[in-house]
């Protein structure tokens, strides 16, 4: 009788202490702190899921959107930084991850740009649509302007004999066929969707950097700007690094104190280990990477081709 | 249940004459009764009292690895450490032994009024503490564990130590060789 008092006794001081913990506990909720989050674009900006596995997902503009989503919906995320690292990719992509960067502004959240070594072209546009822009003095930017990639190797297939037969439902459905020359009235069709495009981005960009379109317009001619020249062109507000974006944001968001800062898309475990190392990213991201800095050694334009549309 | 009290009392006050009760009764069904709510309740606790809301949206999953982690090491030490009491001239069975390790549990529990007590300290001892509650909560633990050795087998204190600390001594020589296997291994690979 006398242990089982005890351990009664025991179980007792034990559910009081258990009491005593969630108690005290539900009292000292920690105020969800508030929070800045981190979402990183890198690479060349194209739709869809790219690649992912368990311990890395890259390249694919849904993965993005859905963190920007995640975001939106974090009450404790009062201001999102993003990090653009990028020198554009396809229009559609960018637009997409634009409007939800909108999206994401019009809920009261504070989106800041924080431009890496490029952002351009289609980096840029996700960039206009952003509170502000934060670029280091040598980032490359700008570049605002579309193309559509054409070869003709017309002469080529015929030197080594190669003759394509069509069957067409349309005299355009082959248009940018490299097997033949373009006629005119299909390079006023391409001219005529380059430049539809091109006013699309010429009115984010005059809507986001709140300027006159027609002085958009002036600098708008494909070539790319450090983020000096950007800044005294209007088209970058601060110079800094991600931190100082960082910082901005805090100061934007109304932030008191020292926020938490949450980054959003998973590290490589190899990354985490190493470090960044273009040779240890994946295949994907490396050949992609290398498209885009030709596509803007060569005047850099947003790549709008076909494939991009899906229109084949 | 008279009996469950009985026993929960001798562990807590009186640990040799517990062990050697549980020893000659084998009662596992009571043995689990004490594991289930000792393995569930902490974690339970620090996953609320504590307010971890990254391991909170994965509680469920967290308690039932805990659980199959626990009885894993429960059936694990029970038969290592009595194939090695054994070996070493044990008289006891492993069912004996795996009845006391499971009421060993019970320790487990003591946490909570020790996390209860830090939570009252200042904020700068708090981790220190807690780190510390938990350490005498782990060596409490591995005495009961060496009585469990010690009064099942029926062996001295000498041996029951050596019983206890075997396996580690073996990790650790298996560590070595493994380490200089590798070593020896990548030198050659790269001459």
């Amino acid at each position: 009788m006398y242990k089982k008092s005890v351990i009664i006794l025991i179980v007792l001081f034990i559910l009081g202490s258990l009491g005593g913990l969630i108690f005290r506990g539900s009292k000292q909720v920690p105020s969800q702190s508030e929070k800045i989050a981190v979402i990183y674009v890198e690479g060349v900006i194209v739709g869809g899921r790219g690649q992912g596995n368990v311990f890395v997902e890259q390249g694919g503009t849904d993965q993005v959107i859905k963190q920007l989503h995640e975001a939106r919906d974090d009450r404790s995320v009062k201001a999102v930084v993003l990090r653009v690292n990028s020198p554009g990719g396809s229009a559609a992509a960018s637009q997409e991850v634009g409007e939800e960067i909108k999206k994401l502004r019009a809920t009261g959240k504070i989106v800041v740009t924080s431009m890496g070594d490029v952002a351009a072209s289609g980096g840029y546009w996700l960039a206009a649509c952003t509170d502000k822009i934060y670029a280091n003095s040598t980032t490359m930017t700008g570049s605002i302007g579309v193309y559509v990639p054409y070869a003709n190797w017309e002469e080529l297939y015929k030197k080594i004999g190669i003759y394509q037969e069509k069957i067409k439902s349309g005299q355009h459905k082959d248009i940018l066929s490299p097997e033949r020359a373009m006629t005119s009235e299909e390079r006023a069709i391409i001219q005529v969707m380059v430049d539809d495009i091109y006013n699309q981005f010429l009115v984010v960009v005059a809507e986001g950097r709140k300027m006159d379109i027609e002085q958009v317009r002036k600098l708008a001619d494909g070539r790319i700007y450090t983020g000096n020249q950007a800044k005294q062109l209007g088209l970058v507000d601060e110079l800094g690094n991600m931190y100082d974006a960082i910082d901005g944001a805090v100061a934007l968001a109304g932030i008191k104190g020292k926020p938490e800062i949450k980054e959003y898309g998973k590290q490589s475990p190899w990354n985490m280990i190493f470090g960044v190392n273009e040779e240890a990213g994946s295949l994907l991201e490396k050949v992609l990477f290398n498209q885009a800095k030709n596509a803007l050694n060569s005047g850099g334009s947003m790549d709008v081709s076909p494939n991009k549309w899906q229109v084949k | 249940m008279g009996s469950l009290y009985e026993t929960l009392y001798d562990i807590l006050f009186q640990p040799q004459v517990g062990m050697r009760n549980i020893a000659e009764r084998k009662n596992v069904g009571q043995a689990f009764l004490v594991f289930l709510p000792c393995m569930i309740i902490p974690i339970w606790t620090f996953i609320n009292a504590f307010h971890v809301n990254e391991m909170a949206k994965m509680m469920n999953i967290m308690i039932v690895f805990e659980v199959i982690g626990g009885m894993v090491i429960w059936i694990l030490g029970a038969t290592i450490w009595n194939l090695i009491a054994e070996l070493f001239g044990g008289r006891g069975s492993v069912v004996s032994l795996f009845t006391a390790l499971g009421f060993i549990h019970i320790i487990r529990l003591a946490i909570i009024p020790l996390w209860a007590l830090v939570s009252f300290m200042p904020e700068n001892s708090k981790t220190f503490l807690t780190m510390l509650s938990m350490l005498s909560v782990i060596s409490w633990a591995f005495y009961l564990d060496f009585i469990a050795i010690k009064e099942v087998h029926q062996l001295s204190t000498a041996k029951a130590v050596l019983v206890m600390i075997t396996p580690i001594l073996v990790v650790g020589l298996l560590c070595i060789i493994g380490t200089i296997f590798i070593g020896n291994f990548l030198m050659h690979m790269s001459m």
